[in-house]
């Protein structure tokens, strides 16, 4: 009965969902808490059931992976916050433009300064390069340059929940403020993940986290090629 | 609402596969958003629909990113060759970007407001 249960194609969903739902109910219970935030807790309930029940990775991933690909469908639907908030973003194009591309630098040097200083090879530094951009742009990049793509995968989703769980409590001790500026650093840095985070601040923070997405995923497919024949040179 | 989520699930699939015939680094996703985002401009407001739709899953949207972190733990073995760098690009590196990022986002906004209100 249980195995049964366990091999059901819709397991994985339900799963993944109830766990979410568990983890939101708790974290607004406690008082929103940074490092309990639900990606965060729903993620580490689900692996211990996987854990306990001894359900492989593949087979749960095959079961909840309509989540993963209504991905693309929330990717298309930002189109509506952009819209609402168009005024605001085209009053704010200057400063954005001249925020991403040191941004955007930033986030490539911070990623290779260690390997760098330590001497790794150069499929390293493919590998950690793109980790700010989204997933499957860093994943095209680090493709392109000789990176391990599975590597690069694990480490943008790694920096995503990082920005997601921990990214607004360290612009607040940063003292950034300002909705448009906390949004457009989420997204930048922590692309999707720290979008989504963006949303349940407000839609105008989630607006400008979108734009910090999309404008580094497109600077970052530029400057990582550049980056990495200068280094090699 | 079930015509806007149509629409919305042929821009991801012809989005796809009009990015893997090019064979361009852009996600197909990020098409179907330019398309859907000149639709709306033209049209001067987003269609009520797709708004309803948006503000629905809004809230949700991290759940649609567990299925994936489930995966970085199944994976974690492919970091173990380099971890150390790894560990620091991602929490030293981004926590680095978010402040430099977030606070000359913040300084020159400022800049643009007080420019404009002063006009």
């Amino acid at each position: 009965m249980l195995e049964t249960v366990l091999i059901h194609p819709l397991f994985g969903l339900g799963l993944t969902v109830t766990a979410y739902l568990a983890a939101a109910a708790l974290w607004v219970r406690f008082g929103r808490p940074a490092i309990g935030h639900p990606v965060l807790a729903a993620t580490l309930l689900v692996i211990a059931v996987l854990v306990v029940s001894g359900l492989p990775y593949d087979v749960f991933y095959s079961q909840a992976a309509i989540l993963h690909q209504a991905l693309g469908g929330v990717i298309v639907l930002l189109a509506v916050p952009l819209c609402r908030q168009a005024r605001l973003i085209r009053d704010a194009w200057a400063p954005l433009g001249m925020t991403l591309v040191v941004g955007s630098a930033v986030a490539i040097s911070t990623a290779l300064a260690l390997p760098l200083a330590a001497g790794a090879d150069s499929a390293l530094l493919a590998t950690l390069a793109p980790k700010s951009a989204t997933a499957a742009v860093a994943v095209e990049i680090a493709q392109g340059q000789g990176g391990a793509i599975g590597m690069t995968a694990v480490i943008v989703i790694s920096t995503g929940i990082f920005g997601a769980v921990f990214g607004p409590s360290i612009l607040g001790a940063a003292g950034v403020r300002d909705p448009r500026a906390v949004g457009f650093a989420l997204g930048l840095a922590s692309h999707a993940i720290g979008t989504a985070r963006a949303f349940q601040i407000s839609e105008i923070t989630g607006s400008f986290a979108s734009l910090g997405m999309i404008l580094n995923a497109i600077l970052t497919i530029a400057l990582v090629p550049l980056f990495l024949s200068l280094l090699g040179s | 609402m079930l015509p806007s989520f149509a629409i919305l699930v042929a821009l991801v699939i012809f989005g796809d596969a009009f990015a893997a015939t090019i064979g361009w680094p852009v996600p197909g996703p990020a098409l179907g958003l330019a398309v859907l985002t000149s639709a709306f401009a033209w049209k001067g407001r987003p269609h009520p629909d797709f708004e309803r739709l948006f503000d629905l899953a809004a809230p949700w949207f991290p759940l649609f990113f567990v299925p994936a972190a489930v995966g970085v733990v199944a994976h974690l073995a492919l970091l173990s060759a380099a971890w150390l760098h790894v560990a620091v690009a991602i929490f030293l590196g981004t926590a680095l970007v978010l402040v430099i990022t977030g606070q000359l986002a913040q300084v020159l906004l400022a800049l643009t407001d007080k420019r404009k209100s002063d006009a």
